[in-house]
């Protein structure tokens, strides 16, 4: 009886709309937030979980996303509401990971279709892109926590389970390598 | 795009030896606190302000990172949608059910609110020039007989006429509920933005008037 709504303006609509559309219930509107958001939620999530994860925890982003956008005071922000929910869902996976297995995974690059080598970027994005994902997994996830999430340094110390001064330590070198590969470029 | 490899390495303003007997830790969180209250320290110091303008900049460059990612990380299956889609399916909204009646004992017949709320929706696909954003049913839905609102906020494209467009859209709105429930619709609010549109807003041929 209920024909796909309004599919190509919703695509082409800003998220406010989008998101309204989605809060209301309309899960083709969601679809287009999923097709919108997904790719960097899951480049996001793959920063702080292992690569392997990442497909689960975008996934329970969205059913959580879904359950609470009926909530959400203020839909245009949607994007970075995802961010916070996709945060928490990483955090969570580590966590659960944490209790069952110590295994590290260093592959990072093994799941991605992304140039192999700092040598081959072709633009300081992506060079750093890929010296973020040479980091070791400790200090790739306190950068990423601190200033993509914008975590303070006690928030990342309870939810990593590391002490305040091991955090500021990986926070120092993850920028100092940062820094050296940014500074080559200019 | 370039050929130039960077050098793998080169002096950098955070290596110790640059840093003017500051640390990379200590200069961060003069960074993080908007450079307050002011250090004539850091500030007097060359090699401080080369190491803060790093920081600075790198912060600049960090979202774009992420983004950068975004474009490696697309999955590659079609199918991460459907899965996700199916997870939710079965708890979408439904929200009350509005029950219909019907002449034959013990026959149950009900409509949810959320499919009467996408009919709304629809009302709003099937109209040019606006886009249904939400919908609300306000009353007792599970009483047959009882008054109802129907409360519904559009946006409406730049070219709309809405004084044209969103009676039109308010009369497809009152006649779809009719014709899928039997509610009693005692009134139907069309919001535009930040304007609303009521029955004391229209003629009698249900044209807009002004206030």
């Amino acid at each position: 009886m209920v024909s796909l709504p309004g599919r190509d303006s919703l695509s082409d609509a800003d998220d406010r709309t989008v998101a309204s559309r989605a809060a209301d219930g309309d899960i083709r509107a969601f679809e287009v937030l999923m097709r919108r958001y997904g790719p960097l939620l899951r480049a996001y999530a793959a920063r702080i979980v292992r690569p392997a994860d990442a497909d689960d925890v975008v996934q329970d982003t969205f059913v959580t996303a879904w359950q609470e956008l009926p909530d959400l005071e203020n839909p245009a922000v949607v994007r970075s509401w995802l961010t916070t929910i996709v945060t928490r869902k990483s955090i969570d996976r580590l966590r659960a990971g944490r209790e069952h297995d110590s295994i590290d995974d260093h592959d990072f690059h093994d799941h991605a279709d992304g140039p192999e080598d700092v040598a081959s970027a072709s633009s300081l994005d992506e060079a750093l892109s890929l010296v973020l994902s040479s980091l070791p997994e400790d200090q790739r996830r306190c950068w990423v926590l601190r200033e993509i999430a914008g975590y303070g340094y006690t928030e990342i110390s309870e939810q990593l389970g590391l002490p305040v001064s091991t955090v500021r330590g990986l926070l120092v070198r993850s920028r100092k390598t940062l820094v050296r590969e940014m500074e080559a470029w200019r | 795009m370039t050929n130039l490899t960077p050098e793998p390495v080169q002096p950098s303003p955070l290596d110790d030896d640059n840093l003017d007997g500051f640390t990379v830790d200590a200069l961060s969180d003069y960074l993080d606190h908007g450079r307050q209250p002011r250090n004539s320290d850091i500030e007097g110091s060359a090699a401080a302000q080369h190491a803060l303008a790093a920081l600075s900049r790198l912060r600049t460059v960090a979202p774009r990172i992420v983004n950068a990612d975004a474009e490696y990380f697309t999955p590659k299956h079609e199918n991460w949608i459907t899965r996700i889609l199916d997870q939710i399916g079965v708890q979408a909204h439904a929200g009350r059910d509005i029950p219909i009646p019907y002449d034959v004992a013990g026959a149950e017949l009900s409509i949810t609110e959320g499919a009467v709320r996408a009919l709304v929706r629809e009302a709003g696909d099937e109209t040019d020039g606006l886009l249904v954003e939400r919908t609300s049913l306000d009353g007792d839905l599970t009483t047959p007989g009882a008054p109802v609102e129907v409360h519904v906020v559009v946006s409406t494209f730049a070219t709309t006429n809405d004084a044209r467009i969103v009676p039109s859209f308010r009369e497809r709105v009152i006649a779809t509920v009719r014709e899928h429930t039997d509610l009693v619709v005692a009134r139907v609010t069309v919001r535009v933005h930040d304007s609303d549109i009521t029955d004391e807003d229209l003629d009698d041929d249900g044209n807009l008037v002004p206030r």
